[in-house]
């Protein structure tokens, strides 16, 4: 029924949108920390590329997007810091999969259409990065760590609103980046959900 | 279509395990027991006993009061039939085994450390009555006299028998929050489940595996100027006994001068010599606070090699407001006071 | 399918969670501040330090001639055989710095709240 996007070309802007999200990350990484955050609360920039992976591409994209910068972390900031990033992307990545994929609405006039915004998408999977990260660092660190649970929660709902709206404003050239692996004739890539 | 009804019920499914998956740890946070450990508070040996304890088995705080309630019967001067007050009553009684271990081992500090501390100086504090509501300083013959009358190599031993010369009275005072600590340390330990415990009886303190944030313990130390939650500086530590002797627990001042509970068995007054309190590190309880009694009586010179034989490290806080620690616990010990300065380390 | 940078379903996500976490902040069962303890001092020595946290209910401890009860709540003077009972009147200590003394009793409690990365104190 549905093309089937060509491999090749996928690979690629799945290459792409991996190569984006660890760039972002390290841009992140150089902001000086601010004191009086929790510890892993962060911006979270690179969701930005990781949900439009999620509501474009589906479940298998989003999760090697999360994978390949999963293996940077590996590379730059060792193995704890690498199996708390990959357990939290994981976390974060199914929510905004089925925020984003799963729940379209049923019936009525509006069938098939998005029911969640972008900010509510973004919000809810930073806060379940947190609490990915915070259960995977607990393992060694101990329990009292769920102490900064609700704060992670706040600052989870406030970045990700960020990044929500991050999201918003550059779709449309995240789209003609998509464009690009687009050929009008068979090699088409096509998002599963159009105009995403 | 079908696949969408299926997609939604999925999409339903999910959001309701994600919606409970989110609400259980929001909940869990907020109310189940942060690693919150079971306590137990106490008031035994003159003092509170409160007792922390991390993971064991149901009931292992009210087991470890107990151990403490029963040696308090064993050796408490205020408990009348204890087997110290039996021989200080009678000059001699017949005690059990537990008695007989402890009394061997309080006997052998008493010897290591060449008689700075010593059981035997009931005689002396009763005479000084430190605590009394209108002390005063006792005339020279009669501390002559209750000198006479201390001395631990009086006490004389047969298996389960002790006995001592008339007039001679035994006071554990010293040691006795030490031996509380090491009564709970032997119920904790027996119970495999335990992953860590902070024990104080009075100021003698018990540190057992580790807090659940797996970090060192942080044991304080007692500004002897200030407050019950003043500090002169923090100690961090894994396991191990603490016990601090000082001259600001119970004194009382007669003409601008400063007469302290802890009694010099050498020469029968109150120690006056420079420091204010010591805080002793080492793994024994009972040791720990002998210690820090027998070193607060000899000053810190005379203390090292005793220190160094029992492998315990001490802090010495003088009035001059310097503090020197022993080079096994320079690196744990911070100050924390800025009226104190460190005098450097010493080996 | 267009999809809305905000929608109106979304505060279905963001309202209980955020409700949720600062339900869990402001609750009592956040320990934000160390345990509270009610320090009483006899004749100028530390009698007793009890952490009022540490208990499941009131307790009752007497020191000399004063009958003080301690609870979760805080801690207060229930007796004392001082002329003025002011020490009594005082009510109920609940606060950090909240003192109550009796004079003529020698005796003074007060509510301490304990530095929160301090396990014991060696005194």
């Amino acid at each position: 029924m549905r093309d089937r996007p060509s491999p090749a070309y996928r690979v690629a802007l799945i290459g792409i949108l991996s190569a984006e999200a660890v760039a972002l990350s390290f841009l992140e990484s150089l902001i000086p920390a601010v004191p009086f955050l929790p510890p892993g609360a962060k911006l979270g920039l690179s969701n930005v590329v990781v949900m439009f992976a999620a509501v474009s591409f589906g479940l298998p994209s989003t999760l090697a997007v999360i994978l390949v910068k999963s293996l940077f972390t590996l590379v730059a900031r060792g193995l704890s810091a690498a199996l708390i990033g990959l357990c939290g992307g994981l976390f974060s990545g199914l929510a905004m999969f089925a925020l984003s994929r799963l729940t379209l609405r049923g019936g009525g006039k509006n069938k098939g259409a998005a029911r969640f915004g972008y900010i509510g998408i973004s919000a809810v999977s930073a806060v379940c990065h947190n609490i990915g990260q915070l259960a995977a660092a607990s393992v060694s660190a101990g329990t009292t760590l769920f102490a900064y649970l609700p704060f992670l929660i706040l600052f989870g709902l406030l970045f990700g609103s960020v990044t929500g709206t991050v999201l918003g404003v550059v779709l449309p050239a995240l789209r003609r980046q998509t464009a690009v692996f687009t050929d009008k004739k068979k090699n088409k890539i096509k998002s599963k959900v159009k105009d995403q | 279509m079908e696949k969408t009804a299926r997609k939604k019920r999925l999409a339903v499914v999910l959001a309701v395990l994600f919606a409970a998956g989110l609400l259980a740890v929001v909940l869990f946070d907020a109310f189940a027991p942060k690693t919150t450990p079971q306590t137990a508070t106490s008031f035994a040996m003159g003092s509170v006993l409160s007792v922390e304890v991390y993971g064991g088995g149901e009931g292992v705080c009210a087991a470890a009061v107990d151990a403490v309630s029963a040696l308090d019967r064993r050796i408490s001067r205020t408990v009348g039939n204890s087997y110290i007050s039996l021989l200080n009553e009678n000059g001699k009684c017949t005690a059990d085994g537990d008695f007989a271990d402890d009394m061997k081992a309080l006997l052998s500090l008493c010897e290591k450390t060449g008689g700075a501390f010593d059981i035997t100086v009931g005689a002396l504090s009763d005479l000084w009555d430190v605590g009394a509501e209108a002390p005063r300083v006792p005339e020279k013959d009669r501390i002559a006299a209750a000198l006479a009358l201390t001395g631990y190599e009086k006490i004389e031993t047969l298996g389960f028998r002790f006995s001592v010369p008339e007039g001679v009275r035994l006071d554990l005072g010293a040691a006795g929050k030490g031996m509380a600590c090491d009564a709970v340390k032997r119920v904790l330990s027996a119970d495999g489940s335990v992953t860590g415990a902070v024990v104080a009886a009075g100021g003698s303190i018990l540190c057992l595996g580790r807090n659940p944030e797996k970090k060192p313990w942080a044991i304080g130390v007692r500004d002897p100027d200030g407050g019950a939650n003043d500090l002169t500086g923090v100690i961090r530590t894994e396991e191990c006994f603490v016990s601090t002797s000082g001259n600001y627990e119970k004194y009382f001042e007669l003409d601008g001068a400063r007469y302290c509970h802890i009694l010099s068995p050498f020469d029968g007054f109150p120690v006056n010599n420079g420091l204010k309190s010591v805080t002793v590190r080492c793994s024994g309880g009972m040791e720990s606070d002998a210690l820090s009694t027998a070193c607060f009586v000899l000053g810190e010179e005379k203390s090292l090699p005793i220190l160094t034989a029992f492998g315990a490290d001490a802090i010495f806080i003088y009035s001059d407001n310097t503090v020197s620690v022993t080079a096994g616990l320079a690196k744990d010990f911070t100050l924390t006071n800025e009226a104190y300065r460190l005098r450097g380390e010493q080996q | 399918m267009k999809r809305k940078i905000f929608s109106g379903t979304d505060l279905f996500l963001i309202l209980p969670l955020l409700a949720a976490a600062l339900l869990a902040i402001l609750l009592p069962g956040i320990k934000k501040d160390g345990a509270r303890h009610a320090v009483i001092v006899l004749d100028g020595e530390t009698a007793a330090d009890v952490n009022l946290d540490a208990l499941t209910g009131p307790e009752r401890h007497t020191f000399g001639e004063v009958e003080i009860e301690f609870s979760p709540e805080g801690a207060r003077v229930l007796a004392s055989p001082c002329p003025d009972k002011i020490c009594v009147r005082t009510g109920l200590l609940t606060k950090n710095g909240d003192t109550a003394a009796c004079v003529p009793e020698r005796i003074v409690v007060k509510i301490v709240t304990e530095k929160n990365d301090i396990d014991a104190i060696a005194y």
